[in-house]
C-alpha cells in the first residue's frame, strides 16, 4: 500500500503546474505515464530489498545456522530469495496492470527489443540489488529498518518522481551508481516514449555494467560476511 | 482531579518510556516523508517549472507553493501522533504484558487514552516545530498569519485526530494488528488530505475521499490563516465539519474501546496474543 500511496501522491504533487507533458531526460511522456512507469520498476526494487528480511526472520527462528552449514552455493541461496521476491512481485504487477486499464493508459512502444531488454535489465538489476540487501540483511540486526529507510530516499535519487535532469548536482552525482535510476528511464522511455535500442544503447551498456560489478560486490560481500560470522561465531546472535 | 492524574501519570510514564529508549533512527524515520516531499516540491517549482504554477492554484491555496506543502507537511506528523501513537497505545499495552493489569485499574480509560495521546502529541509538536524552521530555509513565508485562526484550526485538527486514534486504537488492538492499519491511513490520509495539492485540484473521485479526513478540513483553516484578512468567520463550514468529525469519531472510539474491553474480559484473552 504504501508505494502505491506514495505513488498517488507523487502524482497529485504535480497538479499545480502546467504538467501535460514532462521531458524525461530528453524523452517526451505525460504525467500519469512518466508516474506508472516509475511505480512499476520501484515496486520491484522494495520487493526486493524487503525480501531480505526472511533472513532476519531465519535468525529469528533459530534456523539461520541451519542454513548456512547446508554446503550449497551461496550465491544460488541469495538469488533463491530474490527469485521469490520476483514472484511476489508479481502480485503488484497485476494490481498496476488494473490501473493501467483503469486509467486507459497507451503505451507508445516502437522497439519491441528495447522493451525486453530493459524490463529483462530491470529484473536481472534488481535481484542483482535484491541478493546485496540479503547480504546485509545476514550481517545486520537491523534490517528491516535499513529496509524502511532505504525505500523512500530511492525515490528521491533515482529519477522515480522528477527527471534527474533537474536534481541538484550532488542527487545527480548519486543516481549514477544506482542501477534503478537507469531501468526506470530505460522503461519509461521503451514503453512510454517509443525508444529504440540504439537510441537507449547507452544507457543499456551502463545499466548492465552496473549489474555486473554489484554481483562481484554481493559474491564477495556473502563471502566476507559468511567467513566472519563464522569466525566470531555471531552467525545465530541476534 | 482523578482524571487529570490519570492523564498526567501517563503521560508521564510515556514520556520516560521514549526517552530512556530513545531511538535516533525512529526519530530520523519520522521526518523521511515530509522532508522528501519538501525536497520534491522545491526541486519541481525552481528546477522543473521555473516557478510557473497554474493560475487555479491561487484561488484555493491562501499561500504560495512552497508554504502550502511546508505548512501541509509539518502539520501532517500530527498524524503519526495519532495513528501510530494513540492507535496503538494499548496494542503494545497487550505486547508488553501489561493489559490485564491496565483493564484492572479502576481508572477511566478516556483519561488513560488522553494521557498517551499527550505524549505524542508533545512529540509531534517538537517534529512540527522543526519542520517549520526547516521551511524556513526553504523560503516558507508566514509574515501574514492570523494567530488566533491558527492556533484555533491546529486545536480542532488535534481534537478530531485524537478521535481518530481512538478508532485506530480499537481495530489495531482488536486485529493485534502492529504496523498494516497505521501504514495504511498514515498512506491514504497522507495521498488524499491536501497535503501536497489544494483537494479542489485533486480528480473528482479523490476529492471525495479526501471528504473523510479530518485533516483536508484542518488544513484548510490552518493555511487560511495565512492569508491576509481571514478570520474564524470564513471558516466556519470548516469548523462545523471538523467538530462533527471529532463527535462521531471520539464517540465510536470510546464505545469500540468499551465493547472490546467487554468482550475480552469476558472471554479471558485480555492478554492472549
Amino acid at each position: 500500500m504504501l508505494p502505491f500511496g506514495l505513488g498517488l501522491t507523487y502524482y497529485f504533487i504535480y497538479l499545480p503546474f502546467p504538467h501535460e507533458i514532462l521531458n524525461v531526460q530528453g524523452f517526451k511522456m505525460p504525467l500519469l505515464d512518466f508516474t506508472v512507469a516509475g511505480q512499476i520498476i520501484y515496486l520491484l526494487f522494495v520487493n526486493m530489498i524487503l525480501i531480505g528480511s526472511y533472513f532476519t526472520e531465519e535468525r529469528f527462528q533459530g534456523t539461520l545456522e541451519t542454513i548456512f552449514l547446508t554446503p550449497c552455493n551461496r550465491f544460488a541461496l541469495l538469488l533463491g530469495g530474490s527469485l521469490a521476491g520476483l514472484i511476489n512481485y508479481f502480485w503488484f504487477i497485476l494490481g498496476l496492470t488494473s490501473v493501467v486499464f483503469f486509467l486507459d493508459i497507451e503505451p507508445k512502444i516502437c522497439s519491441l527489443s528495447a522493451v525486453f531488454l530493459s524490463l529483462g535489465l530491470a529484473v536481472l538489476s534488481t535481484i542483482v540489488m535484491g541478493m546485496l540487501f540479503q547480504v546485509f540483511f545476514v550481517s545486520s540486526r537491523r534490517g528491516n529498518m535499513w529496509a524502511t529507510v532505504f525505500q523512500e530516499p530511492v525515490i528521491f535519487i533515482s529519477g522515480i518522481v522528477f527527471p534527474l535532469q533537474y536534481a541538484p548536482r550532488f542527487i545527480r552525482m548519486l543516481a549514477y551508481g544506482v542501477p534503478l535510476s537507469y531501468s526506470v528511464l530505460a522503461f519509461r522511455a521503451s514503453v512510454f516514449a517509443a525508444a529504440t535500442v540504439s537510441q537507449l544503447s547507452t544507457i543499456f551498456i551502463l545499466l548492465g555494467g552496473l549489474t555486473i560489478s554489484y554481483s562481484i560486490a554481493t559474491v564477495y560481500c556473502m563471502r566476507s560476511v559468511d567467513i566472519k560470522l563464522r569466525r566470531d561465531g555471531t552467525l545465530q546472535l541476534f | 482531579m482523578y482524571s487529570i492524574r490519570v492523564i498526567v501519570a501517563t503521560a508521564k510514564y510515556n514520556f520516560i518510556g521514549f526517552w530512556r529508549v530513545f531511538s535516533l533512527s525512529s526519530f530520523a524515520l519520522r521526518f523521511f516523508m515530509p522532508l522528501l516531499s519538501i525536497g520534491t516540491a522545491w526541486i519541481l517549482y525552481y528546477r522543473v517549472f521555473n516557478g510557473q504554477i497554474s493560475s487555479e492554484f491561487g484561488q484555493f491555496a491562501y499561500t504560495d507553493y512552497l508554504t502550502f506543502v511546508i505548512l501541509g507537511n509539518a502539520v501532517f506528523v500530527y498524524i503519526y501522533a495519532s495513528i501510530f501513537t494513540t492507535g496503538r497505545a494499548l496494542f503494545f499495552s497487550r505486547l508488553f504484558g501489561v493489559l490485564d493489569c491496565l483493564f484492572m485499574t479502576p481508572m477511566p480509560r478516556f483519561a488513560y487514552m488522553l494521557g498517551a495521546t499527550a505524549m505524542g502529541m508533545l512529540n509531534a509538536s517538537f517534529d512540527f516545530l522543526v519542520l517549520i524552521g526547516i521551511g524556513s530555509a526553504f523560503g516558507m513565508n508566514l509574515s501574514s498569519i492570523n494567530f488566533v485562526v491558527f492556533f484555533l484550526g491546529l486545536l480542532m485538527t488535534l481534537i478530531a485526530l485524537f478521535g481518530l486514534g481512538l478508532v485506530v486504537n480499537g481495530v489495531t488492538l482488536t486485529l493485534r494488528d502492529r504496523v498494516n492499519t497505521s501504514n495504511f491511513l498514515q498512506t491514504v490520509l497522507y495521498a488524499f488530505s491536501g497535503v501536497v495539492v489544494p483537494v479542489e485540484m485533486m480528480p473528482s473521485w479523490a476529492r471525495i475521499v479526501s471528504m473523510g479526513s479530518p485533516l483536508t478540513y484542518g488544513l484548510r483553516i490552518i493555511r487560511g490563516s495565512l492569508y491576509k484578512g481571514a478570520g474564524i468567520s470564513d471558516f466556519q463550514g470548516e469548523l462545523k465539519v471538523l467538530v462533527v468529525m471529532t463527535i462521531i469519531l471520539v464517540v465510536v472510539g470510546i464505545y469500540f474501546l468499551g465493547a472490546i474491553e467487554r468482550n475480552l474480559k469476558k472471554h479471558a484473552k485480555l492478554a492472549v496474543f
